[in-house]
């Protein structure tokens, strides 16, 4: 054969020559399994965007690894009065272009947040609540509200601080209002972020590039505020193919991976050069049935009833699903069975025990169909993705398995996320698999966003396919929802839960476990809200 | 030539318009993106607001007259994704790419025509024979599979190559290219040969087949006469009688190690273009998905076309009728 | 595959009387009717077109080796290939009779068997899973005589369609040539450019979910391929004296077609088949691998490979590797047939 196949293989075998270097001193490469779609903070409020953002640019308020809220920016932060907020700021925080952080780049920052061109998920999500903001001093932030809201601090945890300074803003004459702060305020573009000429933060690190497909360098930020980021330089390679990850962590071309798939924790555990970390995540598994349809879409063999709208098939299907199984056989042990929709020690969730997952009972379910009418079941398809959650298409067609032996003949519509929520989101579905991270870390996402009777001018409902109504549960969700006294709040979220899982609203089925691997010379501790926040991982010397 | 050459242009232009119709059409069909890019947070107000930014909320053909308009201006839109003008983004993939094909269609042809040949002149014989059956191995995988197999022994096992990535880099004519450091030849050959195998093993094939074909063929028989060496036979009148189907095939396999390396560049984690369009697809990046496509016309018709040329210039009495195709 | 020298040697007509064509083309038509009845009914069960099925095939091969017998059993490869090639189809088309369990029904599975290694038995014992069990506790055995039987069908029933398709439109592209080669030509290219999973996706969301969108997505992707393929071989044929012999004899186009130009563009079109009808099933492995392939409680042999590619660095190596030696094993008995076939066939390699 011709000399470039030999080259190729002189290179091959030079490559061999050389031993296996060691973990490059100060550098660390991370496997990532999903790619951000940009650098810019405020331009897409999804987790990989969020989790890179958090590195460079900090927000007022941190989340520590379950999600209670920590001072970052903010020292500390209580309520003003009853529709408002006081931020205090620290005084000692400097962007990376030298600029000083204070009150007004806050209010820049909010300023910025609704304007972002060409957003596909802006970040109004958690601003589009502020009626107004001052800065009595520059380092004392007031943020009104039309309305009593407690959860003001969890929402300033979710975006990033920008420069005004740094952007050309004379913060003299920089005023907040809700309807926008004025045509001719300068803001960066979301390309500007990308190459790195506007990624000026306060954050643990400098964003060196951003380069889509090839990866991510960050390098320390040698003039932080707190504590040095314990790592020179940071390259995080946008590894999405599982297996591929997995051989890049073992073949020594990575340090740490996210989200190794479950069937090769095994592997890396056994492997005394690997390391292993695993925590509960925010993130609860569930299935929805339609409440609303008749004939629901998907329900065969019942004359067009639809059955769910009965409280004793909802239960029959809820006790037929094995959790224990599902957990031990599909995620590997990996997960925990779910009994609400926020794990125990998030806030608003049930201690551990108060609330536990439903047991496994064919026979009752069976005898539960019988009496409501349906002894030979029925048929029914469940919707689910096949490449959104852990396993998800499995822990779909192990459901199928349990609700088939019940004498449910259940199918399985697995299609691509692309698909899926569109299709979702049209009620096509009389079941369906998905899964919901709470992004504030309590019980209020979920509820309202899954079981709040659907109304848009109250933005409740988002998410609730199923379309689940229940005016009682709602006046306690909406009574939490006023509610500042944390104590009262949580004890209303809690009794909310109670109320939708006591009607078979949905059925959870686990929460997921978020694994981290590494060698065995680093270490991290594992988070809920599933980041990988290269800051936070010690470099074990 | 050169009307042939305005003409087939001309027609391009056609097909180019009639992929931008039906992909629009196919991708406004197969879901809406904003379910997929918003966040799950976001309030129904947002989400129809984010609707009405990107247009959706207006009917389809609505929507298809505006992406025309600017297309017409020469705008294909912005990623939905990414929020960068859809052309420029694919361009920033496309080096990774190119070199990657490149690399591949070497090694298919490398591999493939030598050991075909040698399998026709042996045809019936055991080296023939194992040839033709070690071919089978090179497309009856999948290539996700092959590549993973690559990683784990290359990789993981014997740890001579790297797993994935693109490697070193360097700046040639403006465009980042790994070929030509050691670093990032290194990270190519993995890829590079799984993406061939398949490509090598069927050029091997039509190889043996036309190299077969052409020992019965009365040229051979006089040349042999003449006493000219069998190596001379075999290389300079048999190869270039079998080169035909040969590139025919290699052009469509170009076309497709260009546009669709899908499964390979996800497997390595190759920041190309096949990537790009897998990810575009997954989260119904119109503008992205119709420039692409629009794209690989342009590659398919430039690679098509140059397959033609070669045609008549191996075989001068292959008239491309009219001069019109 | 031009040569100088191929004259007016036009090639021999393929021997055989008309009774012997009438058979091959009712056994041809039987095989694609009951292709596509075991299609459509996704798995049922049918015995009647299953034997109609067998016999139809073992027709067909009878009629294409009539008289060429003795070259095409020349050597013992021949033997064992054509002895697997009839095995592997034999437990494809009778899988339901012969499978332990059946591998599609959710109430025979219990993911508590999930991933079993070889040799073990389910919870009671009743059963032995000789080829281990996927995570669903499906045992792999049954699920690649169900997985065989469906990648088969599928790939030959859209190579076969694929490929008609692809040889009319070539040939007419090549033969008509002007105008209509170039339209032909573009929507060739049109279609080249078009990428498989688009393809799946939008039959999927048009169509809904299942075997035949597979299959027609299958046959969109792959038969400008052919078509180009043909018209590339054919345009060199054209070229040569004896069309031009033909033609100034006054033979009218169909039997110049049909006659002469057709008979010159099978032989690298069965290479190209033999192995096409492998990357079929490849492809269709590929499309499951992206999440868009059969549906995924029916299994493919593609899609048992593609589901235990995840398990292969974990050491559950049974779940991919055993469907990936029953891919092998058809797609190399397949193409040694196949091969075969093509040197017994080749009207060009009989002098």
């Amino acid at each position: 054969m011709s000399s470039p196949v030999i080259r190729g293989l002189a290179v091959a075998a030079l490559a061999a020559a050389i031993p296996a270097l060691p973990l490059a001193a100060q550098e660390l490469r991370i496997g990532l399994a999903s790619e951000p779609s940009s650098a810019d903070p405020h331009f897409h409020n999804l987790g990989p965007n969020n989790q890179l953002r958090r590195n460079i640019f900090e927000s007022l308020v941190g989340t520590d690894e379950a999600q209670q809220l920590t001072p970052l920016l903010a020292e500390s932060w209580e309520p003003a009065s009853d529709t408002s907020w006081q931020f205090n700021l620290r005084t000692d925080v400097t962007f990376s272009d030298g600029s000083p952080f204070d009150a007004y780049d806050v209010i820049y920052t909010v300023c910025r947040i609704p304007g972002v061109p060409d957003s596909p998920s802006l970040f109004t999500t958690y601003t589009g609540g502020i009626t107004g903001m001052e800065a009595p001093d520059p380092h004392t932030l007031i943020v009104h509200s039309a309305e009593p809201y407690p959860l003001m601090p969890t929402e300033f945890s979710t975006f990033g601080i920008i420069s005004a300074r740094a952007n050309g803003v004379d913060v003299s004459t920089l005023e907040f209002s809700a309807e926008g702060c004025g045509e001719d305020l300068p803001v960066p573009a979301t390309q500007a972020f990308n190459d790195g000429s506007a990624a000026i933060g306060t954050g643990p690190f400098l964003l060196e590039s951003f380069r889509r497909g090839e990866g991510i360098e960050l390098v320390r930020n040698p003039d932080y505020w707190g504590e040095a980021a314990p790592w020179e330089r940071v390259t995080m390679l946008p590894l999405t193919s599982e297996g591929p990850r997995v051989a890049a962590l073992i073949a020594g071309d990575v340090d740490f991976i996210e989200n190794p798939p479950l069937q090769d924790l095994e592997r890396l555990r056994a492997d005394d050069d690997l390391r292993v970390v695993q925590g509960i995540s925010n993130r609860v598994i569930y299935i929805h049935l339609d409440h609303a349809q008749v004939p629901s879409p998907m329900i065969t063999g019942t004359d067009g009833a639809n059955p769910l709208q009965d409280i004793r098939v909802r239960e029959a299907l809820t006790i037929a699903i094995n959790r224990d199984a599902i957990v031990e056989r599909i995620m590997g042990g990996v997960a925990v069975a779910a009994g609400e929709l926020l794990p125990p020690g998030m806030f608003g969730a049930h201690e551990d025990g108060d609330l536990p997952p439903r047991g496994f009972d064919a026979e009752r379910a069976q005898a539960l169909l019988a009496e409501a009418g349906y002894p030979d079941g029925f048929g029914i398809t469940i919707g689910t993705p096949n490449d959104r959650y852990i396993n998800d298409a499995q822990v779909a067609q192990a459901v199928a398995q349990m609700w088939s032996r019940i004498g449910v003949a259940t199918e399985i519509d697995a299609s691509t996320a692309s698909t899926f929520f569109s299709r979702r989101n049209a009620f096509e579905f009389s079941a369906y698999l998905a899964g919901w991270g709470a992004g504030t870390g309590e019980m209020s996402s979920p509820l309202r966003a899954l079981l709040a009777t659907r109304n848009s001018d109250l933005g409740l409902g988002g998410t609730n396919r199923g379309q689940y109504s229940n005016p009682e549960m709602d006046a306690v969700l909406l009574e939490a929802l006023r509610t500042v006294d944390d104590d009262a709040r949580e004890a209303l979220l809690r009794q909310a839960s109670r109320m939708a899982m006591d009607d078979y609203a949905i059925i959870p089925l686990h929460y997921e476990v978020t694994p981290w691997a590494m060698r065995a010379a680093v270490d991290y501790t594992p988070r809920a809200d599933q980041y990988t926040l290269p800051y936070l991982i010690s470099s074990g010397e | 030539m050169l009307v042939f050459l305005l003409r087939r242009l001309a027609q391009s232009v056609f097909v180019m318009i009639a992929m931008m119709i039906v992909v629009f059409f196919g991708v406004y069909m197969i879901g809406n993106p904003v379910d997929i890019l918003i966040s799950p947070d976001a309030t129904p107000a947002e989400i129809d607001e984010t609707m009405a930014r990107f247009g959706f909320d207006q009917p389809v053909y609505v929507q298809f007259f505006r992406f025309i308009g600017n297309a017409l201006q020469g705008d294909l839109g912005r990623s939905f994704v990414h929020g960068e003008p859809a052309v420029q983004l694919i361009l920033s993939y496309m080096p990774a790419t190119l070199e990657l094909a490149l690399l591949g269609l070497i090694f298919s042809v490398l591999i493939g025509v030598p050991l075909g040949v040698y399998a026709g002149y042996k045809a019936d014989r055991w080296q023939g024979r194992a040839i033709m059956t070690g071919s089978i191995f090179g497309f009856s995988l999948p290539n996700f599979w092959v590549g993973m197999l690559l990683i784990l022994i290359f990789a993981v096992e014997l740890q001579w190559l790297p797993s994935t990535g693109r490697g070193e880099t360097v700046e040639v004519l403006g465009l980042r290219l790994s070929i030509f450091t050691a670093d990032g030849l290194q990270h190519m050959l993995l890829p590079a040969l799984t993406l061939a195998l398949y490509k090598a093993s069927l050029v091997t094939r039509l190889a043996r087949a036309g190299t077969q074909e052409a020992l019965v063929q009365d040229y051979v028989k006089f040349a042999r006469a003449k006493g000219l060496s069998e190596t001379r036979i075999l290389v300079v009148h048999v190869l270039k009688n079998i080169m035909i189907p040969i590139i025919t095939v290699l052009g469509l396999e170009l076309g497709s190690m260009i546009a669709f390396a899908v499964v390979t560049e996800t497997v390595f984690a190759w920041p190309g273009m096949g990537k790009l369009l897998i990810d575009s697809i997954l989260t119904l990046d119109r503008p992205v998905i119709v420039s692409y496509l629009m794209l690989t016309v342009i590659i398919f018709i430039i690679i098509n076309f140059t397959v033609d040329v070669i045609y008549t210039l191996l075989d001068p009495r292959v008239r491309v009728k009219g001069s019109a195709a | 595959m031009s040569t100088p020298e191929t004259t007016l040697a036009s090639p021999p007509a393929v021997p055989g009387g008309d009774t012997w064509r009438r058979i091959n083309m009712a056994a041809g038509l039987a095989v694609a009717a009951s292709l596509a009845i075991l299609l459509t009914l996704e798995g049922a069960v049918l015995l009647p077109a299953r034997v109609v099925l067998l016999v139809g095939l073992v027709a067909l091969a009878a009629g294409l080796l009539r008289g060429r017998a003795r070259k095409f059993f020349s050597g013992p490869s021949a033997y064992v290939a054509t002895a697997s090639l009839l095995l592997l189809a034999f437990l494809a088309i009778f899988a339901t009779e012969i499978s332990p369990q059946n591998p599609y029904d959710l109430r025979q599975l219990d993911i508590m068997d999930g991933r079993q290694p070889p040799g073990s038995t389910n919870f009671d014992g009743s059963m032995t899973y000789h080829l281990g069990t996927d995570e669903q506790g499906r045992d792999i055995l049954s699920g690649i005589l169900y997985g065989l039987r469906v990648s088969l069908s599928v790939s030959i029933f859209a190579t076969l369609a694929a490929m008609a398709i692809g040889v009319v439109v070539g040939i007419y592209a090549a033969w008509a040539g002007g105008r209509t080669d170039a339209i032909l030509m573009r929507i060739v290219d049109f279609q080249l450019s078009f990428p498989s999973i688009l393809v799946a996706l939008m039959l999927m969301a048009a169509f809904g979910r299942g075997l035949d969108k597979i299959v027609i997505a299958l046959i969109i992707v792959q038969w400008a391929y052919y078509a180009r393929t043909v018209r590339g071989t054919a345009l060199s044929e054209t070229a040569k004296e004896y069309i031009d012999a033909a033609r100034g004899l006054g033979l009218p186009a169909r039997r110049i077609v049909f006659g002469h130009l057709l008979p010159n563009c099978i032989p690298p079109l069965i290479v190209i088949s033999t192995v096409q009808v492998a990357n079929t099933i490849v492809l269709e492995s590929s499309l499951s691998f992206l999440g868009v392939g059969v549906p995924i409680t029916q299994p493919s042999l593609g899609l048992l490979i593609a589901n235990g590619y995840g398990y292969m660095l974990s050491g559950q190596y049974w779940m991919s590797m055993y469907p990936g030696v029953a891919l092998l094993a058809i797609v190399a008995s397949i193409n040694m047939v196949g091969d075969r076939l093509r040197d017994t066939l080749n009207p060009r390699l009989t002098r």
